[in-house]
């Protein structure tokens, strides 16, 4: 089949596939989203009433709160903070629409040159490296399109498989919002390490407001999950390849969410990859000789 | 001459301090391609995302 003809027909499937969502999954998402919007004030309240009453009947969580604690002002304050930044932002909310217009329009043209012409590209990057150095180019670019594959593609697989694995396990208990929790979820846990924490205080806020067992058994799913990725699931998808030491990460995702907030989290990782194989590439061409020399 | 060497590299290292320094002076030049550079990463960096998430599809049907 021509290249472009099947990734016409990819983009069909793609159409169906987000067609069949927004018949299933749409109508409870929106109406999730739209109970959660709606039901805010009463979270606060009803998270307020529960501290409350576990600050004073002078259990376990009494003795880790502090005793003057006034939540609904906090709550109010933390409130008011974030209605004002949303208010700063939704302002230029026609900036935010038109440029999110662009991407949906853009993105596509893109991403269809880039499946038609994959290969083009590489030529033309090829361009740019003398003919001396064209066959190590070549073999760096080559291990660069190998390991983001496999680094976006396992990523992808594995928050899928978290997701699930919660989802199921939030419907058992009957967590409200299951689907829109689990959804921002699997969005945050391709940040590495910060994303799972990040991605847990919505979960256990939403599911302490139910019950503190609700909350308890909703920690336990959580951890019960990343359990399974990370020691069961992580190692057989991910393998040896690009494994990044856990500091390395942590030191990445500072400086990534430091230069471009969450974007630059989520993008920080694979550009490591790149910068790390090129470097790699440079020192084995450039310099590998002359310091086994120096050494010698 | 043997010293001659040594010159060129340490005047290599003055000119890239000084491009260095002349870089962090005039911030202006470069604002065009950082707003270039800010105006293209999201749909580029969304669209490797998704071209490395459909490759292997694309390579099936082919």
């Amino acid at each position: 089949m021509k290249r472009w003809l099947a990734v016409t027909l990819l983009y069909l499937v793609f159409a169906g596939l987000i067609a069949l969502f927004i018949w299933l999954v749409w109508p409870t998402l929106r109406d999730q989203t739209n109970n959660f919007i709606n039901s805010a004030p009463e979270v606060v309240e009803d998270l307020s009433d529960q501290v409350q009453d576990k600050t004073e009947d002078g259990g376990v969580v009494s003795s880790v709160l502090p005793k003057s604690i006034d939540l609904e002002t906090r709550m109010s304050e933390y409130a008011q903070k974030a209605a004002a930044w949303a208010s700063t932002y939704l302002t230029n909310i026609i900036s935010v629409i038109s440029r999110a217009v662009v991407l949906i329009g853009v993105v596509p043209v893109i991403l269809f040159f880039m499946l038609k012409d994959g290969r083009k590209l590489e030529d033309s990057l090829l361009y740019l490296v003398p003919r001396k150095y064209k066959a190590e180019g070549r073999a760096a670019l080559s291990e660069i399109d190998e390991a983001l594959g496999s680094f976006i593609v396992s990523r992808v697989v594995l928050n899928i498989i978290l997701g699930a694995l919660m989802y199921v396990g939030f419907l058992f208990i009957g967590l409200p919002y299951a689907l829109l929790l689990v959804l921002i979820s699997v969005v945050l846990n391709f940040i590495p390490y910060i994303g799972a924490i990040i991605s847990a205080i919505p979960i256990l806020v939403v599911a302490f407001m139910e019950s503190p067992m609700m909350a308890l058994w909703s920690l336990l799913i959580i951890l019960a999950a990343q359990q399974i990725q990370d020691h069961i699931l992580t190692p057989i998808i991910f393998g040896k390849t690009m494994a990044i030491h856990p500091v390395t990460i942590i030191v990445l995702l500072l400086l990534g969410g430091d230069l471009a907030g969450v974007l630059g989290m989520l993008l920080i990782i694979p550009a490591y990859i790149v910068v790390k194989i090129l470097l790699t590439h440079i020192y084995k061409l450039f310099f590998q000789e002359k310091v086994e020399e120096i050494v010698e | 001459m043997p010293h001659a060497k040594f010159f060129r590299i340490i005047l290599s290292v003055i000119f890239v301090l000084l491009a260095i320094f002349l870089l962090f002076l005039d911030r202006f030049m470069f604002a065009p391609i950082v707003r270039m550079f800010e105006i293209l990463i999201l749909p580029i960096s969304l669209s490797g995302f998704l071209y490395y998430l459909l490759r292997p599809i694309v390579g099936f049907f082919t």
